[in-house]
């Protein structure tokens, strides 16, 4: 899902530097279930819980 | 441009002179490969439909041989408008199923076990399709399944990454495999590979590498599908042809293009290109086709992100060091 030359901070909209396209998000989605053990709604897909580092540490927190 | 300006008219083109042209450089281009006719696969739908009578009109009858290449997901229709198209030009044309070929290299086998890990009762009696969710203002897309049980009760759920990914390449062997075939005819009569893209399918990557992605020409690739619809109808193709309506005609569920992949309607979607690639703001396209303005910055913002995504699809296979001798640029990129 990502592109190599991007500097990616803990804040970085993965919307606005255009690092996900939808294969990627559900490879992430897919990731935060299996690597955290949680089950990650249809409608929690959406950039307020996924779309930084910071987002989605606070989604996946809120979840455990 | 103002915003009333912004509609079909701008499709307008002068058709019998895009004929010439398109007729002038099938000849050009075969000429330069040493070949001497066109293959072309048809599915009914109006880009391959359309390619098939340019190839006529370019090369004559004799020398363009039409290929339809069902298989068990195939919608009916398909084979019946090929083969009306393939009457109503005079063309040869031969059916291959390509079904059993599928079968036996685990198409449809592995499609079904990636399926099964989403809905484990799923048996080959079922129907499926992906579809694309999500994206609205703003949002994320992404895929969701969906199954049809016989007695016509529908299932859906999103993909996981594993399962979406496994399906995706099971069902590009049907893509693969019938290019497979249009090349063994290619090859058997020293004929061109003729591809079938419109634009926008080819700007936004909406084709299977290696699979319908490969040919030798795509003489239709400028081609908006709003003008390759009035390009059909300017020639006098069958109206049961310019009526279509635009499958991917892959899964065994129907499914529009616009479920799997753009995020709009073909004719708004042609528009929402040409007005990108024209420089024309977001607000004038929302006007145009009644959206807001934020959902058209986000259409603006999908072509991007589609023409990211799918730099891979676009690329031939790269040299690590310039062969010199051989490398011109028309050997590069495309695909």
């Amino acid at each position: 899902m990502g592109q190599s030359d991007v500097q990616l901070g803990d804040s970085t909209s993965f919307l606005e530097i255009g690092l996900l396209d939808s294969t990627g998000v559900i490879e992430l989605v897919s990731f935060l279930e299996e690597e955290f053990g949680i089950q990650v709604e249809d409608d929690e897909i959406s950039p307020e819980n996924l779309d930084s580092l910071d987002c989605i540490t606070r989604y996946v927190e809120s979840k455990l | 441009m103002d915003s009333g300006a912004l509609g079909p008219a701008v499709f307008d083109i002068d058709y019998d002179q895009e004929i010439e042209r398109i007729c002038h450089g099938l000849l050009e281009t075969s000429k330069e490969f040493r070949r001497r006719g066109a293959v072309v696969a048809i599915s009914g739908g109006i880009d391959s439909s359309v390619t098939a009578a340019l190839c006529a009109r370019a090369f004559g009858t004799g020398k363009v041989l039409a290929l339809l290449l069902p298989e068990q997901d195939s919608s009916s229709c398909s084979s019946s408008l090929g083969q009306l198209l393939a009457d109503h030009l005079g063309l040869q044309c031969l059916t291959v199923d390509i079904s059993p070929t599928l079968e036996a290299i685990g198409c449809y086998r592995m499609r079904d076990e990636a399926i099964r890990t989403v809905f484990p009762d799923y048996t080959p009696e079922w129907k499926s399709k992906i579809v694309i969710s999500g994206g609205a203002k703003g949002g994320f897309h992404y895929f969701r399944l969906v199954v049809q049980r016989p007695d016509g009760e529908l299932l859906e759920r999103r993909l996981p990454h594993k399962a979406y990914l496994q399906i995706v390449a099971a069902t590009n062997f049907k893509q693969r495999i019938r290019k497979t075939i249009e090349y063994f005819h290619a090859d058997r009569l020293n004929y061109c590979v003729i591809g079938t893209p419109n634009r926008v399918e080819y700007d936004q990557g909406f084709f299977v590498k290696n699979g319908d992605g490969s040919a030798d020409i795509k003489p239709i690739a400028h081609l908006y599908k709003t003008q390759i619809y009035a390009l059909a109808r300017h020639m006098g193709l069958p109206e049961e042809i310019c009526s279509t309506t635009p499958t991917t005609d892959t899964y065994s569920l129907d499914q529009g293009q616009d479920e799997f992949y753009y995020s709009l309607p073909y004719a708004e979607m042609d528009l929402a290109l040409w007005a990108h690639n024209h420089g024309i703001p977001a607000a004038q396209l929302a006007e145009a086709i009644g959206i807001d303005v934020e959902q058209a910055g986000m259409v603006y913002a999908d072509i991007e992100a589609k023409r990211r995504a799918t730099t891979y699809m676009h690329s031939g296979p790269r040299l690590l060091e310039t062969v010199s001798e051989i490398l011109t640029e028309r050997q590069e990129g495309s695909p």
